[in-house]
This record gives structure tokens, C-alpha cells and sequence, in this order.
């Protein structure tokens, strides 16, 4: 059932986040092309100009819009009438929250993947002879020459977690909005700026902490994944314990 | 076999009670009206057996069982407003019931909604109001459940399709099931019904089989249930 709904779910926020990304690389296409050759300034002329401003205004809209319709389909779809349906399928909260969070989680994911490879369209479109730089070795060196004190591993891991609970938290101040029907969109709101303060409180005294600092991807990885079961547990207590839909 | 139990059930909203120790038995094989003016606590008792609710007190039981995933496979519910995704064409829809619903016979669906002369693949936005609700309905009477609960079916559509509506009912619910409908419009169901629940301010006030309590009080259930609840 769970895949099942995280089937509905993603194409429900497909309808526009999909046709959104193709817009976004067939632009990155067009500003491609018309870069070609065209990093002497004086020669500039207001179509690549108006293409990259463009280009950076979608890739931000797409974002904006990846967190605006992961707040509604969540808030449709389970607390509104579509509730009605939802709540009456065979399926448990814990697999409603879990196929919500699952198909948001993966549209932040690609949104990210799409928006870069829209700059890497621009890059090697504009300038062709980024492609034949770009071979495995190349790659491997600039890694090496970075000097990272951390794994891409450890880092890859922090941010699915780090978005996974900013998700939950989104998810979580909803729910807690829901116990107050004539207002729960203030009482969402307030919910959200309260569990991020203490988010941030707790992050800043544990970071002040000599194991904090000695573990710092551990630390960081730990906090994260507490936090997302703490918000998943708040979302899911509310809606199995004090569901009312109007 | 008892599809529905309620003991001594009570559900409140801070100070107000809307459902008060009620106590109830429902068998397979009836058709029961489940009657009341607004606040009288009929959706508060069908959201408690479609668990979109939890009790206050007192205990619900769907087949024996508390509701849960199990009752809910077993429980067609058509609630009393549009609760689809409008933006799915009715054929999706149809496709999104059979996926969640072992018992949803999908030729069946085909077939009403042919005879509707409703295009499947019309987003349901596009419908009229009348052929979305008989969109919903047909949905919901095409599933093979043990219970079809039915919140206000027919209000706000016309009387002909009222009639389409009831007859649709009557033709497609599974004979062994137990169908509950919660309604305004007694004059239009009360033919169709063996039992009859009055509930005011949460509390049952009748309780009994339809033709017993018609045989007893020389009157229709329209004009009891007017008698009844007279302002």
C-alpha cells in the first residue's frame, strides 16, 4: 500500500513540478547556445542577459514551489476533503505520512539533480571544451585538490537527513495546526517558528560541546535523525489520536 | 452477524457532548436511516465507525474489531461533500479505487458510468455538479463491502436524480451487507429502509423496525420524524 501511495503522491506533485524542470533545461539549452562564443562582454547582447536572470529566477521558483506544494498536498490531501477519501483507504497514518514524506523528499532531489544540470547545460554548451575536461581522472584530481576533510558520502547522507527533517517538520507543524480548526494555519505557523527555535537552540548549545566538534559528521548525522523521528512521531500521534476532519 | 456495535459510546468537543452513551446494534442484511436535524450527532457516529475520529468514551466495534486498517477495507463510505482529487479524470479514479479496494468491481463502475453517459475521460473538475456526485457514488457502490455508509446521498441534487441515486443504491449493494444512510430527505429514502434510528443531541430517541413503528403510530416516518423533531 505504501507504494501505492507514494505513487499518487508523486504524481500528484509531478503535475506541476515536471513540466517545471523541462522548462528549466529547455532554457538552460537556449541560454547555452546563446552564450557560444560569447564571454567577451563587450559583446553581450540582453538575450543571454535576460536568459541567465530567467534561468536563476526559475531554479529558485522551482524550490519555492517544491515547498509550497509539499504544504498543500499534505494539508489537501489529508486534512482537507480529500481527507474523506485518504482516511478511508486500508492504509495506516504512519504509511500516509511516510508515502507524503517519501515522494516530497525525492521531488526535492530532483529539483536539485535538474537545477544542476541546468548550469552544467549552460557550462558545456557555451563553452564545449568544458566536456572534453570533464573525463573520470579530471574529475577524481579536482576532488583530491579540494582537500576535503570529509567523505561526499558524509556529506550526501547530512543533507537527505537535514532535508528528510525539514521535511517532518513542515509535516509536524501542520499537524499540530490541525488541533485548532478556526485557525490552523496561524496555529501551523507558529508551531513551525516554535519547533525551529528549538531546532536551533539545541544545535547551538550541542555544537558547543567538545563531542560535537571531535564528531562533527557523526554529530551532525545523529541530530538530524533524532529530530526527523521526533517531528514523525508528533505528526503521527496527532493524526491517529486527534483526527477531526470538518 | 453484528457489523456495527456501539457500547456506551460518547464523543464530546470540549463542552459539548455530541454523542451521549449511546448504545447500538447493527446486523447485515437491512437497510437502516439514520435520522436527525443538524447537531443531532449522526456524522459525529459515522465519522467514529469510518475512524475518522476517536471516541471520548465508550467503545465502537466494525465485524468485532476496533476500526482500523481491517474495518476500513471492509467499509464504503460516500461522505456528504466532494472529497475527490478534482483534477483526475473519472477513468483515473476508477483506476484509484481498484487499487485500494480488493472488493471494487470495476466492470460494474464502467457500466453505471456508461449509463450515466459520463465520459471517463473528463476531469472530474469538468463535471457538473450532479455527475460529479454520481461519480462518487458510483464509485462507492461499486465496491463489494460488507457496510456502505452513506452521509446525506442525496441533498443538493435534483429529484430526478434523488431517484437515480436510491435506485442505484437499492440495485448495487451487496445483499448481505449492512447500508447505513444518514439523511434530511426522509420522504425520498423512507420507502427503502427496514429500520429506523431517530438520534437527538446525541442520544437515540427510536430505535426499531421501519413497519413495526409505522403499524404502531398510524403515521409515516416523514411525519413521526416531523412530529419528533417539531421546532
Amino acid at each position: 500500500m505504501l507504494i501505492k501511495l507514494f505513487k499518487y503522491d508523486f504524481a500528484a506533485l509531478g503535475r506541476l513540478l515536471a513540466p517545471i524542470s523541462g522548462v528549466l533545461l529547455i532554457l538552460s539549452a537556449a541560454l547555452g547556445f546563446n552564450l557560444r562564443g560569447e564571454f567577451n562582454l563587450e559583446n553581450w547582447t540582453m538575450i543571454p542577459i535576460i536568459l541567465g536572470v530567467l534561468l536563476l529566477f526559475l531554479v529558485f521558483f522551482a524550490f519555492m514551489l517544491t515547498f509550497v506544494l509539499t504544504i498543500t498536498r499534505f494539508r489537501q490531501n489529508l486534512l482537507g476533503n480529500q481527507g474523506y477519501l485518504s482516511f478511508s483507504l486500508p492504509v495506516s497514518t504512519a504509511e500516509h505520512i511516510a508515502g507524503k514524506f517519501l515522494a516530497s523528499l525525492l521531488w526535492f532531489i530532483l529539483i536539485g539533480i535538474v537545477s544542476g544540470a541546468c548550469f552544467f547545460i549552460v557550462a558545456t554548451l557555451s563553452t564545449p571544451e568544458i566536456l572534453r575536461k570533464l573525463t573520470l581522472p579530471y574529475i577524481r584530481q579536482f576532488l583530491a585538490e579540494l582537500d576535503l576533510t570529509i567523505s561526499l558520502t558524509d556529506v550526501l547522507i547530512t543533507l537527505l537527513l537535514s532535508a528528510s527533517s525539514g521535511l517532518l517538520h513542515i509535516y509536524a507543524s501542520i499537524a499540530i495546526g490541525h488541533l485548532w480548526q478556526k485557525h490552523s494555519t496561524l496555529l501551523g505557523i507558529i508551531a513551525y517558528v516554535v519547533l525551529s527555535i528549538i531546532n536551533s537552540r539545541v544545535l547551538f548549545y550541542l555544537s558547543r560541546t567538545p563531542f560535537f566538534a571531535a564528531h562533527y559528521t557523526g554529530a551532525s548525522i545523529a541530530f538530524y535523525l533524532v529530530f526527523s523521528l521526533i517531528y514523525a512521531f508528533i505528526c503521527w500521534i496527532i493524526l491517529e489520536r486527534r483526527l477531526n476532519l470538518e | 452477524m453484528n457489523r456495527i456495535t456501539c457500547h456506551d459510546l460518547t464523543k464530546k468537543y470540549g463542552s459539548k457532548t455530541a454523542l451521549d452513551h449511546v448504545n447500538l446494534e447493527l446486523e447485515s442484511g437491512q437497510i437502516v436511516g439514520l435520522l436527525g436535524p443538524n447537531g443531532s450527532g449522526k456524522t459525529t457516529l459515522i465519522k467514529l465507525c469510518c475512524r475518522l475520529l476517536q471516541p471520548t468514551s465508550g467503545e465502537i466495534l466494525i465485524n468485532g474489531q476496533k476500526p482500523g486498517k481491517a474495518s476500513k477495507a471492509s467499509i464504503a463510505f460516500l461522505p456528504d461533500r466532494d472529497f475527490l482529487p478534482d483534477y483526475m479524470r473519472v477513468s483515473q479514479l476508477v483506476t484509484y479505487y481498484a487499487d485500494f479496494f480488493r472488493d471494487f468491481d470495476r466492470e460494474r463502475a464502467h457500466q453505471l458510468l456508461s449509463s450515466l453517459q459520463i465520459d471517463e475521460k473528463t476531469p472530474l473538475k469538468r463535471l457538473s455538479k450532479g455527475n460529479r456526485e454520481k461519480t462518487q457514488l458510483v464509485l462507492t457502490m461499486s465496491r463489494q463491502a460488507e457496510i456502505y455508509i452513506l452521509d446525506e446521498p442525496i441533498a443538493g441534487v435534483d429529484p430526478a436524480a434523488r431517484d437515480f441515486i436510491l435506485r442505484t443504491i437499492i440495485a448495487n449493494y451487496e445483499k448481505n451487507a449492512l447500508v447505513l444512510i444518514s439523511t434530511h430527505l426522509i420522504a425520498d429514502v423512507e420507502p427503502y429502509l427496514d429500520r429506523i434510528l431517530f438520534l437527538k443531541n446525541g442520544q437515540f430517541v427510536l430505535d426499531g423496525d421501519k413497519k413495526q413503528i409505522c403499524a404502531e403510530r398510524g403515521m409515516s416516518i416523514d411525519a413521526l420524524f416531523r412530529e419528533e423533531f417539531e421546532c
